[in-house]
């Protein structure tokens, strides 16, 4: 243990330099050109730490290099025989440091290192984002499309908020927006009141006395109304209530067995409305039902003494979630590029009925909406095969919402809704363009993906390259990627690469520590200064081993892995296991001269 | 005494494992284990071939600086020892090499660089696979003909965030010298990417191997003219051994050296280093004569540091008693 005290300061060292000289590196290599001045910094601090988390294996087999080249020198002056005592408190000593050093490499390499090298791809992503919204304000300010050139500029500055170029471009578009808009005669809001109302502070009894006197007039809808209120009004206890049911019910029968006419008064037009919205509810047509509550709704708003048909509201509501259920509405999507997750995800997709479908969306925002996860795919592109490989349809849709659903076998799939509507227009919609083939009506609308919901997170961190996969993720992944077009091959190995690591650093440091064991220092010779001139070839030296094993590491995994994948883990972990053990004993078999 | 004895049996032994080393290091390429791995084992053995040559030069050079080191931790009779070690050495490079040139026809088709090229294409149906222009297919069937596939390509084209890109039913030709080719499997796209420095390493050794190649096909005298010197130069890499008192420092000169020694060739040869001066000297003492005379002078340097070396060894050894 003695050795370890002499060794660890100079492993230590080894670090410290090697953090400093990448934080320097990283400030003096310039960074990427697309990298906007707000992440320069960001950029540089995340570039400096990944550098240095990849040098750590390096600078871990210079430190012990050269840490106990100098401590064994001590042991020249006994003599040291095969499997002694001495060389094993040595290679405790080394086991304890190579696992502490380990330990701390894989918390790093695994645990910190891929959201660093995450934030170095954002970085680049928000960057040219902000690059090409300035591009399209641009585009369309000259083209005089100010509402367009206005929302790029807008996206511009939310990246970039200080940036004087975008700040002066949206003054500029809103200036011109402005002076350009032909001042129009403000329209005047016609107060039409379908329901008679009386401004009287109304009770329970007052309100069921009013409804009673309309339904003596003959006058149903006000009648229902306020029985309807009374209704609203009276507690759960209250035997008003009740009355005030059978009234509003009464006032109902009344209303649906009224004919159009044009001398009913106009309040007989909202419940026409309504009962359209009513009829349109009971079929599920949604859509109908929504746009026709929707403008009744709107109508009302415009009362100045806030009166208005709280059923329509209601029954807004209602519709509104029926909608949601099938449809989605277009301003939903408004501003999402900014926090996409993933971008240009690709992938294949094996439907269980023998079919196959390509997949392909070019950015995907995740949302939570009532507590339930839900996406929007931007540029969505779907194409599905039959079993003889011929393409059935292919769609384009510029935004899709996907949510988690249970299907029959009670698994949450993806859910994908196609067709977006106006909140308020009816008929502004976008539905999905069939670029080839035919495709199922009732398909249009509703896409289900037969595949689990929880493997999207999956497939989009293979998208953004497998080596910025966790080692988690991609033993989570491994079974699965041949259902998505990814090659399990492929992700066998890189498993392989990333648990074979820690082995080989251990393997490399026993080897490390016999050589430093072989080339130690002479007896009684003291470290003379001018040797520290040539210190700094000892990690470029330990850089070139590293990396040189851990190339031929990775070519002797080919053949393994393209045998037999399913082995393949197994057998290169016992070969390791084996090669460690093996390690171990050359080091106790040296001796002293 | 005993060690001294020792070192013929050091030297063969370490020659045994560089050469397997070397045989294995140079046949191992992406393109051999790409075929390996599909159950096709010509392209290796085809390497195995082409490597035994030059494995064995290389083979010799690192068995002598193996045994230095060997040196470096034994007691030996260093002259006795050098002895030996020289008699194995030059016969091996001077005798043993050219004899195996002449056996092995296979040699002169040896080229490390052009052994990273993968020239095995694999299409797998239902795999995603990428090519140089950011594209991404996914091969989905052959037709009947067996030469056509249906793929889709994406191109990741965002500017102005115009539509998307997807190109289905791309017929792509694999019988057509124009077909637009998927990079090679994935499965060695991260395997197979060579660290720089071993790239440069394998220029310099493919250039090394041509010129020692050409001056063999010239004939005896041209090829000792060639490696003469430069095989003296590495056994002049035994004065680095015993420079300092730290083993270790002596190690780190040797490598060095030696990386240097292999880095000059290239230099040298294709007078990439001071051109000019490079020129004026071919012009005196003839183009063949410019490299084998610059490892000449590299000897006479490394001698003067041996002899330096000796002196303050025996210097020492006379203030120690």
């Amino acid at each position: 243990m003695n050795e370890l005290k002499k060794a660890l300061p100079i492993l230590l060292a080894h670090f410290v330099v090697g953090l400093l000289g990448c934080f320097v590196w990283a400030f003096i290599k310039g960074v990427p050109v697309d990298v906007i001045a707000p992440f320069v910094g960001g950029y540089k601090l995340r570039l400096a730490f990944v550098q240095f988390v990849s040098l750590i294996p390096s600078l871990f087999v210079s430190g012990l290099l050269l840490g106990y080249s100098l401590s064994f020198g001590s042991f020249h002056d006994h003599h040291i025989g095969r499997f002694s005592k001495d060389l094993f408190s040595c290679l405790k000593g080394g086991f304890f440091l190579s696992f502490m050093v380990i330990a701390f490499y894989i918390v790093l390499a695994e645990g910190l290192s891929p959201f660093a090298q995450k934030s170095l791809v954002h970085y680049k992503v928000l960057s040219n984002d902000y690059t090409d919204d300035i591009d399209l304000a641009e585009h369309f300010f000259e083209k005089a499309l100010y509402n367009e050139a206005e929302l790029y500029a807008q996206a511009a500055l939310t990246i970039w908020p200080k940036n004087t170029r975008a700040s002066q471009l949206l003054n500029e578009i809103q200036y011109k927006a402005v002076s350009d808009v032909d001042v129009k005669d403000e329209k005047t809001n016609k107060n039409t009141d379908f329901i008679n109302t009386r401004g009287d502070k109304l009770t329970v009894l007052s309100a069921i006395s009013i409804s009673e006197e309309y339904f003596a007039e003959e006058d149903f809808f006000s009648s229902h109304y306020y029985a309807m209120l009374a209704v609203r009004m009276a507690l759960g206890t209250d035997p008003n209530k009740e009355v005030a049911l059978r009234l509003a019910s009464h006032a109902w029968n009344k209303i649906t067995m009224m004919e159009d006419s044009p001398k009913q008064r106009f309040d007989s037009r909202l419940f026409t409305i309504k009962k359209q919205a009513y009829a349109a509810i009971q079929r599920e047509d949604w859509l109908q039902a929504y746009y026709i509550l929707s403008s009744l709704y709107d109508e009302q708003k415009k009362y100045t003494d806030n009166q208005y048909d709280p059923d329509v509201e209601r029954l807004l509501g209602v519709a509104q979630k029926g909608l949601l259920g099938s449809y989605f509405f277009i301003d939903e999507t408004t501003g999402l590029d900014l926090f996409e997750a993933g971008r240009n995800v690709f992938f294949y997709h094996k439907e269980k009925n023998g079919g196959s479908a390509v997949v392909f969306f070019k950015g995907i925002t995740f949302k939570k909406e009532s507590g339930k996860e839900i996406a929007y795919l931007r540029d969505f592109e779907y194409a599905f095969f039959n079993v003889y490989n011929q393409c059935v349809y292919k769609i384009f849709v510029p935004y899709v919402k996907m949510m988690p659903v249970k299907n029959q076998e009670n698994k949450l799939v993806p859910q994908l809704l196609l067709h977006s509507v106006d909140r308020t227009h009816k008929g502004e919609e976008v539905v999905p363009l069939i670029i080839e083939g035919e495709m199922n009506t009732a398909l249009k609308n509703i896409l289900l993906l037969d595949m689990p919901y929880d493997d999207i997170q999956l497939i989009l961190s293979a998208n953004q390259g497998i080596n910025s996969m966790s080692l988690a993720n991609l033993l989570s992944f491994a079974k699965k990627a041949e259902d998505y077009g990814f090659s399990h091959v492929r992700i066998v190995e890189k498993i392989i690469q990333r648990l074979a690591m820690p082995f080989l650093m251990l393997i490399l440091a026993i080897f490390t520590l016999v050589i430093a064991w072989k080339f130690r220092l002479s007896n009684n010779d003291l470290f003379k200064a001018r040797w520290i001139v040539f210190i700094p070839f000892f990690p470029l030296l330990s850089w070139i081993a590293v990396e040189l094993i851990k190339y031929l590491a990775g070519l002797c995994i080919i053949p393994v892995v393209a045998w037999s994948p399913n082995f393949a883990l197994a057998l290169s972990l016992g070969i390791l296991a084996f090669s460690f053990v093996g390690a171990s004993v050359y080091f106790f078999a040296q001796r002293g001269d | 005494m005993k060690n001294t004895f020792f070192i013929p049996i050091v030297f063969l032994v370490q020659f045994c494992i560089w050469f397997v080393i070397g045989i294995l290091f140079f046949s191992f390429t992406g393109d051999a284990l790409y075929a390996l791995a599909f159950k096709n084992i010509y392209p290796l053995f085809s390497n195995i071939q082409e490597s035994l040559f030059f494995a064995c030069f290389l083979g010799l050079i690192l068995a002598v600086l193996n045994t230095f080191f060997y040196m470096m931790r034994h007691k030996t009779l260093v002259f006795l020892a050098l002895f030996f070690i020289a008699i194995l050495y030059f016969c091996g490079l001077l005798l043993g090499l050219p004899f195996l040139y002449k056996h092995t026809p296979n040699s002169k088709n040896f080229s490390l660089i052009q052994r990273q090229n993968l020239s095995y294409y694999s299409v797998e149906p239902k795999k995603i696979e990428h090519d140089d222009m950011g594209r991404r297919f996914v091969w989905l069937d052959k037709n009947k003909e067996g030469s056509k596939f249906y793929a889709v390509s994406i191109v990741d084209d965002t500017q102005f965030k115009t539509p998307p890109r997807v190109d289905f039913y791309l017929e792509i030709d694999l019988a057509s010298p124009d077909a637009v080719f998927p990079a090679p499997n994935e499965v060695l796209s991260s395997t197979i990417t060579i660290p720089n420095f071993l790239k440069t390493f394998y220029y310099e050794l493919d250039r090394m191997h041509k010129d020692i190649g050409d001056s063999l096909q010239k004939g005896l005298f041209s090829y000792y003219l060639l490696i003469i010197p430069f095989a003296l130069a590495v056994f002049l890499l035994i004065g680095f051994c015993f420079f300092s008192s730290w083993r270790m420092l002596n190690l780190l000169f040797c490598l060095l050296l030696m990386r240097f020694l292999f880095f000059l060739w290239p230099q040298i040869s294709m007078f990439l280093l001071f051109p000019s001066i490079l020129e004026r000297f071919a012009l005196i003492i003839g183009y063949q004569r410019v490299l084998p005379a610059t490892y000449a002078g590299i000897c006479g340097l490394f001698f003067i540091i041996n002899i330096f070396v000796l002196f303050r060894r025996l210097l020492l050894k006379k203030a120690t008693v």
